[in-house]
């Protein structure tokens, strides 16, 4: 982060929140309720649902989200969690057609997270699509300014007031570009022009303070001294001609300073900085009893009031009212070190090292005067500590204070837009659960729509949103689960089918869902437990068949055997039971009843899923590879997607000196299967042997953490180091592969 | 237009469905002298089924009522006796045969029996005695298509659509237009759905696939660009805007665009082919030999994967398989522009300019906008000394270049791809 910014990091929070809901256009005004147009959207959804309109239902749901996660964006970013209110936003971009102010909201996210050149690629894809969008392109001029493109950003805005020249702010932008270019000759006709369509005495007010703001002390004066002649009363125009004669003209124009305050306390007696100001000055020209009253009111603002009690405590110590002075000081050593403070503007600095280490010397010396000297002695070394042995002159802080002020009108002033920043905590987290919900229910709706349709992955999507915002929503994980197992996403199904089981354990049919979830995700065991107990499984032959599938292929196949009997007895003809006798049979080492129910289920029909697969893996088992190679072919050839007959393919083909062939198929069963431990291992194996070294590692490494306790992926991965040169971690390699051996011949041995 | 087939399909059984349940007691109840018959339509409505045919019965024993034959008609078939309702609809129409609230629910009876010929003409009958209500009048549209009267549906389609403000029947009504091919009616009927379902999916989809129909990229990517953001799942939509992208020009987008869709499936044949000539026109040769020859795999009969892999060839130099792909691509599809386009390139390659120029010149007449194809024949033309045909092809070509380049700015303008990347 450039360190010019790190103090105003924190504080760009209110201002980026500020300028967050200035992109939302079209959000409701102030006075109503922000998530109206969530509520609007989700009632017209259900209405054109009742119309039997559902393509207006859809379209309105998903302008519920995208209004849903602007408001949660916003929320989040009020609260400075930037990288959430990120993902909402990119949530909002891609629930609805119009991704406008999602996407300038991003881009204003990145902004106050320090990347502007990302803020300012977001934007001109928007000002590209529609050069006429002033507030975007303006937008883009204040991302290019903080990229450091300033001629970039001032070329932006000539276009924009070429294009608009009656945008006045477009016009008052332009002219702080050109200032900060250093061309206040280009700057003065714009700020003329608009002095002269806008002549109010606030109108002046500003251009004097963009003046002051670089530098053009005398312009600022003019400028501000037409404000007060049209409107005397006029508020801050005497308070930034004080700070005009601070900054312009340094200690001797101090005494014109104070007047200029105190004419600003005639018109705002309480105003906390005018008060922190004058009291400053006045320590600054040595009236500390004159400094006490205004520091004293200052002290009551948090925008100022740790510096009031710093300044009020070092006018009390010149007073020699060294109580009230330590008293004073503690207040602002406490504050100091609570949180940072609100500076001009509402925005939060951090207390520099070199003021800390000056109100540590400080307090150190009232309490001295105030005869604690043991007291004194650790601020004393606290401000050694820091090396600022003396304080910091009361001059130099003004002029810091004063520029982090003039730091503030980086492109124009701070945009006034309506927010929702005038919410308390409680109300805040009223509208955060009605966000949610709100969004939890177009989220649900619009799920349960596309899983009508047969579309069950975008439906997974949307009611994985659902259980993430309200993990209870009636039916939500029930829903999810029924997605993800329909989209054939069954390890995934299984979780929310749990939770959905969890909260009502006696419905067969969750149960049975879950087992098949299981029995298609390879969780036989888990599917065998559920199918076990299941009340229908003796009147429901496809139940039946599922549960000895299950108890098949976990190493039940015993078990498996009556259940079978009585099944064939009753179905016969039923190809896919004969396919799981032989696996029944194969598992249990009799390959010659298995590649008879085998060649039985083929005659059946000779389509049937998993036949030539098993006879494939019997055929590898008994070292027939060619014939292994044709049956696992046409089973592939059947049903591309069966993963496990490619992988055993792969497997044949490296035992028949294919290695090409393994490899290809190696990959496409890992592109299918990433979390394939096999599939890396003997990919990482055929590499290895191949001495593409870097290659075989990446895929060892995968397969050791996938299966942590195969040894042989241990042995080839300790290979794979000891050839890279990389001698101490391939003994590591190789001292795991000893100790998991040693464990697994103990294991078989008990 | 493809999503029009099951979206019909889908509302025939939706409107049955409505039909079954939907026959208006308080319509028959407000029907003209009928405000006796109030309290039974409350009874209806209560589910008093039983009581309420009583109470009728009674009161059609006492004298005629259109009516009361009617509400009777209407308890009768929730009760699931439809020959009987039938019958007392009819008796109300054999006396007032001009109330079109009976019509309306004898044609919904007919629904639900699935008595389409019989619905229609009610249904008939009753719309030119009143404007149907919202759903009878889309059912109704549907009848009329199926019997082959489709400017009688668009009537009702277009009453729907202004009277209801109906997404569905302007859906329909572009379907219809599309199927005649009258693109810009089929435009402007989508336009007006999207202004009502911006955020459709099957309003968008159709919206680009009329505008790919009509030889209309840009617009086309106009829709597929928020389709691809809100749906990544969905392997069409980058497919589509790939696609669109490649017919103005834009090879790189139309690449990325893709490889998204490839990613989402591997294996789909389609992709393959149209990413490898993407590769292709970016002269990125290597991988487009590697997809289009997956693409084979899944369909070796495909002459549009064998022409561009034959492309592919042929860029890398490799001129006697590029011919012989070329060929073959010629035997299955005469006139293949981009088989006739590489042979033309590898005739040219080899010096044989009177035999490239024929390539080219067929190469054109299959597709007379092929940059490549001009201005590879104004030089052979030029190498054959034709000057005026070589200038008059050359000027071809910068008109089509010009045309790409045009579409081009349109296309970044509209999407915002000019603004991805710095200012030139």
């Amino acid at each position: 982060m450039n360190p010019a910014r790190r103090g105003r990091g924190r504080a760009a929070l209110p201002t980026a929140a500020l300028t967050l809901w200035a992109a939302l256009a079209g959000a409701p005004a102030r006075s109503e309720d922000p998530a109206a147009p969530l509520t609007t959207a989700l009632t017209a959804a259900e209405e054109a649902f009742e119309r039997k309109e559902p393509e207006i239902a859809e379209s309105q749901y998903r302008s519920a989200l995208r209004e849903g996660w602007l408001l949660m964006g916003t929320l989040l970013a009020e609260t400075g969690d930037l990288e959430r209110a990120a993902e909402a936003f990119e949530r909002a971009a891609g629930a609805a057609a119009d991704d406008r102010r999602a996407r300038v909201a991003q881009a204003l996210v990145a902004l106050e997270s320090d990347r502007p050149d990302e803020a300012a690629i977001l934007l001109r894809r928007l000002a590209a699509r529609d050069p006429a969008d002033t507030e975007v392109r303006q937008t883009l001029a204040r991302a290019l300014a903080a990229a450091g493109n300033l001629d970039e950003a001032v070329q932006e805005l000539e276009e924009v007031l070429a294009l608009a020249p009656d945008e006045l702010e477009t016009l008052f932008f332009l002219a702080t570009g050109y200032l900060r270019q250093g061309r206040p000759e280009m700057a003065e006709p714009l700020l003329t022009r608009l002095a002269a369509e806008r002549p109010q005495a606030e109108t002046h007010l500003l251009i004097g303070r963009t003046w002051r703001d670089h530098a053009h002390y005398d312009r600022a004066r003019t400028a501000l001294r037409k404000a007060l002649e049209i409107d005397p009363g006029l508020r801050r125009a005497h308070y930034y001609l004080g700070t005009v004669e601070l900054l312009a003209e340094g200690r001797g124009r101090v005494e014109e300073a104070i007047a200029h305050f105190r004419a600003e306390l005639a018109v705002a007696p309480d105003d906390a900085m005018t008060n922190l100001y004058l009291g400053i000055a006045l320590v600054e020209s040595r009236q500390h009893e004159e400094a006490l009253g205004p520091l004293e009111r200052a002290t009551g603002s948090p925008l100022s009031h740790r510096d009031a009690h710093q300044f009020l405590g070092r006018a009390l110590l010149a007073l020699d009212r060294a109580e009230e002075a330590v008293t004073a000081l503690r207040r602002a050593l406490e504050l100091a070190q609570e949180t940072p403070m609100a500076a001009p503007g509402g925005v939060f600095v951090d207390l520099g090292e070199s003021q800390l280490s000056s109100l540590h010397y400080q307090l150190a010396l009232a309490l001295r005067r105030s005869g604690r000297p043991e007291e004194a002695e650790p601020h004393f070394a606290r401000a050694r500590e820091h090396s600022a042995r003396l304080a910091e002159s009361t001059r130099e802080t003004l002029s810091r204070y004063l520029e982090d002020e003039t730091s503030q009108s980086a492109f124009g002033p701070p945009l006034q837009f309506p927010t929702i920043s005038g919410l308390d905590a409680a109300q805040r987290e009223r509208l955060e659960r009605r966000v949610r919900a709100g969004l939890a229910r177009a989220s649900f709706d619009l799920g349960v729509l596309k899983a009508r349709e047969g579309r069950f992955d975008g439906a997974a999507r949307l009611l994985a949103d659902t259980v993430e915002l309200v993990p209870d929503f009636p039916r939500g994980a029930y829903s999810l689960g029924v997605a993800l197992y329909n989209a054939g996403r069954f390890e995934e199904a299984t979780a929310p089918l749990e939770r959905a089981r969890a909260g009502s354990p006696g419905d067969p049919v969750l149960g049975r869902m879950l087992a098949l979830a299981h029995l298609n995700g390879e969780g036989y065991a888990e599917a065998a437990e559920l199918l076990e107990d299941d009340p229908e499984r003796a009147s429901n032959p496809s139940l039946q068949y599922a549960y000895g599938v299950a108890l098949v292929r976990s190493d039940r196949a015993a078990e498996a055997a009556d259940l079978f009997s009585r099944l064939i007895a009753d179905n016969a003809d039923w190809p896919e039971l004969h396919v799981v006798l032989g696996q029944a049979a194969a598992q249990q080492g009799d390959y010659e009843a298995a590649a008879a129910s085998l060649r039985r289920a083929l005659e059946l029909d000779p389509g049937v899923a998993e036949a030539h697969a098993t006879l494939g893996d019997i055929l590898l088992r008994q070292g027939r590879l060619d014939e292994a190679e044709r049956e696992l072919e046409a089973e592939l050839a059947a049903h591309p997607g069966d993963e496990r007959a490619r992988y055993t393919l792969a497997l044949v083909m490296d035992l028949n000196r294919k290695p090409e062939e393994a490899k290809r198929l190696l990959r496409r069963h890992l592109d299918a299967r990433p979390r394939s431990a096999d599939g890396r291992y003997l990919l990482g194996k055929i590499l290895l042997g191949e001495g593409a070294l870097e290659d075989a590692l990446e895929q060892l490494e995968v397969a050791a953490e996938l299966a942590p306790d195969d040894p042989n992926v241990r042995y080839q991965l300790g290979q794979a180091l000891q050839k890279l040169g990389r001698g101490e971690e391939a003994a590591r390699q190789f001292e795991a592969f000893r100790e998991l051996k040693q464990a697994s011949r103990r294991s078989e041995g008990a | 237009m493809r999503a029009g087939r099951p979206l019909r399909r889908r509302l025939t059984a939706t409107a049955v469905a409505v039909a079954a349940l939907g026959l208006s007691v308080a319509a028959a109840a407000q029907s003209p002298g009928s405000s006796p018959l109030e309290s039974v339509a409350a009874m209806i409505e209560a589910g008093r089924l039983d009581a309420a045919e009583s109470e009728l019965r009674a009161l059609l024993a006492t004298g005629e009522s259109p009516a009361a034959r009617d509400l009777l008609g209407i308890v009768l078939s929730r009760l699931d006796r439809p020959e009987e309702a039938e019958a007392e609809f009819r008796r109300a129409l054999a006396v007032a045969p001009e109330l079109p609230v009976v019509r309306q629910h004898l044609g919904r009876l007919y629904l639900a029996q699935g008595r389409r010929d019989e619905a229609a003409a009610e249904l008939r009958a009753a719309a030119r005695l009143q404007p149907l209500p919202r759903d009878l009048a889309m059912q109704l549209a549907l009848l009329e298509l199926a019997a082959g009267n489709p400017a009688a549906a668009e009537t009702q389609l277009e009453r729907v659509a202004s009277e209801h403000g109906s997404v569905r029947a302007r859906m329909e009504l572009a379907r219809l237009a599309a199927g005649r091919r009258e693109y810009d009616a089929a435009l402007a009927h989508l336009r007006s759905a999207l202004e009502l379902a911006p955020n459709s999916e099957a309003v968008l989809r159709a919206h680009a696939e009329v505008s790919l129909q009509a030889g209309a990229p840009i617009a086309a990517v106009w829709t597929l660009e928020p389709l691809a953001r809100m749906h990544p799942d969905m392997t069409d939509y980058p497919y589509l805007l790939g696609v669109a992208r490649m017919r103005v020009g834009d090879f790189a987008g139309a690449a990325e665009d893709l490889e998204r869709a490839l990613a989402l499936d591997p294996d789909r044949p389609l992709t393959l082919i149209a990413l490898g000539l993407a590769y292709n026109n970016q002269k990125r040769f290597t991988e487009a030999r590697e997809h289009l020859e997956r693409s084979l795999l899944l369909v070796p009969e495909s002459v549009e994967a064998a022409a561009a892999l034959a492309q592919a060839e042929e860029g890398l130099g490799e001129l006697e398989r590029a011919e012989r792909r070329a060929r073959r691509a010629l035997d299955r599809q005469p006139g293949h522009p981009l088989a006739h386009l590489v042979l033309g390139m590898v005739q040219m390659k080899r010096g044989a300019y009177d035999a490239a120029r024929d390539e080219l010149l067929a190469a054109i007449e299959g597709d007379p906008t092929s940059v490549k194809a001009h201005y590879q024949l104004s030089l052979a033309y030029a190498r054959l000394g034709d000057r005026a045909s070589s200038a008059r092809h050359l000027e071809l070509y910068r008109e089509a270049l010009q045309e790409l380049e045009r579409a081009r700015i349109e296309l970044n303008t509209r999407t915002g791809a000019a603004g991805s990347g710095m200012r030139p």
